[in-house]
């Protein structure tokens, strides 16, 4: 058997809910860590989700909403409660990070070479993240060359499969920006305006081997992100 | 999915209800709850059990849906397909709390899990007729113990038990299976 074959079985495992114990864990860290792994979860999720369909519906007892209500609104008012969870997001990015290589570095130079400059300059910066504990490439973009760079963090790419980047402007079609790798720094040079660049979400999906042959994206979107300015 | 498909329409009413609620839409999500929760309360309470356990089960499941309505991929799942894998999951979580559970099955359960397809009067999509088609391809112990897994959430270990045989048979046919199944939905 193949470690692909493997890999989807543990997935298909994971979305079928027959693992237990230490093995069911592992496999859903996995899925919180790995977005490669997400993703092919997701997909068996989805294979198998329609047998809900077949599921005879059954009331809940009345009242429940209100539990639920109150729940969220309990969250709500505990805003130092959030605070906290920001916090702790954050650290866990940061840890990952340094985790993934050399972004740590690579943020602290950015924002070093920021505040060299003149106080007029500014560098975009964007993390492409699944979530808050998943990010899979830094951007950033030094306005006055428009050139972009792409560092991976803690991306992992299947075999046969390749990143490719996308800006997605609002009411436009994706447009795409070339492959990335997922071992290496990509540098790339823009030819949109600042503003545009600001303004779209950039993503990165994954796609057959030297990327999407449709000219949109195939596959999932597995990282998402905005270019947020880092004044000096 | 065509344009004819009649449940078309209300799976994009539901889609449309997700992207209201991750923009914290209050009526949106209520109606949300309205639509979904006896669903996702007869997912819920087919793997646990009714009562206290399982309502617990599904508040988490809607408090969850609050906070990560965003996070809906429209173009990977049906709404309800994606609701429901949250739901699973949770329930799951609290089913392997005691294992291996004593699990008695229903002449209901095995109805089920022996034929899935009759359920009068609901109208069926496209994609639960191709998955249906590919378990009925299997070999039906095998397909029945798919079916035991996803509706009761039966671990390995519990499927073992049911049917008498070794843990390691347990999970080689369960691969055949679903490697069996994911060839025939790719086609």
């Amino acid at each position: 058997m193949t470690d692909d074959e493997e890999e989807d079985h543990l997935a298909a495992e994971l979305a079928l809910g027959t693992l237990a114990g230490a093995e069911r864990d592992q496999a859903e860290e996995r899925r919180r860590s790995d977005p490669a792994f997400a993703s092919a979860v997701a997909s068996w999720e989805a294979r198998l989700a329609p047998l809900a369909e077949s599921v005879p519906d059954l009331a809940p007892p009345p009242g429940l909403f209100t539990k639920i209500e109150r729940r969220i609104e309990g969250a709500a008012a505990r805003a130092p409660v959030v605070e906290l969870d920001l916090l702790r997001k954050l650290r866990r990015w940061r840890l990952a990070a340094m985790a993934g290589g050399a972004l740590a570095a690579c943020l602290a130079l950015a924002l070093a070479l920021a505040s060299l400059r003149p106080t007029t300059s500014v560098t975009f910066v964007a993390r492409l993240e699944k979530n808050a504990a998943a990010p899979g490439f830094l951007l950033t973009l030094d306005p006055a060359t428009r050139t972009l760079a792409v560092r991976p963090v803690a991306a992992r790419v299947q075999p046969g499969k390749s990143f490719e980047l996308w800006l997605i402007a609002p009411g436009a079609p994706p447009r795409p920006f070339g492959l990335l790798d997922p071992a290496k720094e990509s540098v790339k040079t823009i030819d949109v305006g600042l503003r545009s660049a600001e303004a779209a979400t950039w993503a990165v999906s994954l796609e057959p081997a030297g990327g999407s042959p449709t000219g949109a994206p195939t596959g999932p979107v597995l990282f998402t992100g905005r270019l947020l300015p880092v004044r000096s | 999915m065509t344009l004819s498909d009649p449940t078309a329409a209300a799976r994009d009413v539901l889609a449309d209800l997700l992207a209201r609620t991750a923009n914290q839409d209050s009526l949106a999500f209520a109606e949300l709850y309205r639509a979904t929760s006896p669903k996702l309360y007869g997912v819920i309470a087919r793997i646990l059990g009714r009562g206290p356990l399982a309502e617990e089960v599904l508040q988490d499941v809607y408090v969850r849906v609050w906070a990560r309505a965003g996070d809906f991929e429209p173009w990977r799942a049906s709404a309800v397909a994606w609701l429901a894998a949250i739901a699973r999951n949770r329930a799951i979580d609290e089913a392997r709390r005691s294992t291996p559970r004593q699990v008695e099955l229903s002449e209901d359960d095995l109805r089920l899990a022996d034929h899935p397809e009759p359920l009068a009067g609901r109208e069926r999509n496209e994609r639960l007729q191709a998955l249906l088609r590919c378990l009925s391809a299997l070999e039906p112990g095998r397909r029945r113990l798919i079916l035991l897994a996803y509706y009761r959430g039966l671990s390995r270990e519990e499927l073992a038990s049911q049917v008498g045989r070794p843990v390691s048979t347990i999970k080689t046919w369960l691969h055949r299976s679903l490697s069996q199944l994911r060839i025939c939905l790719a086609q």
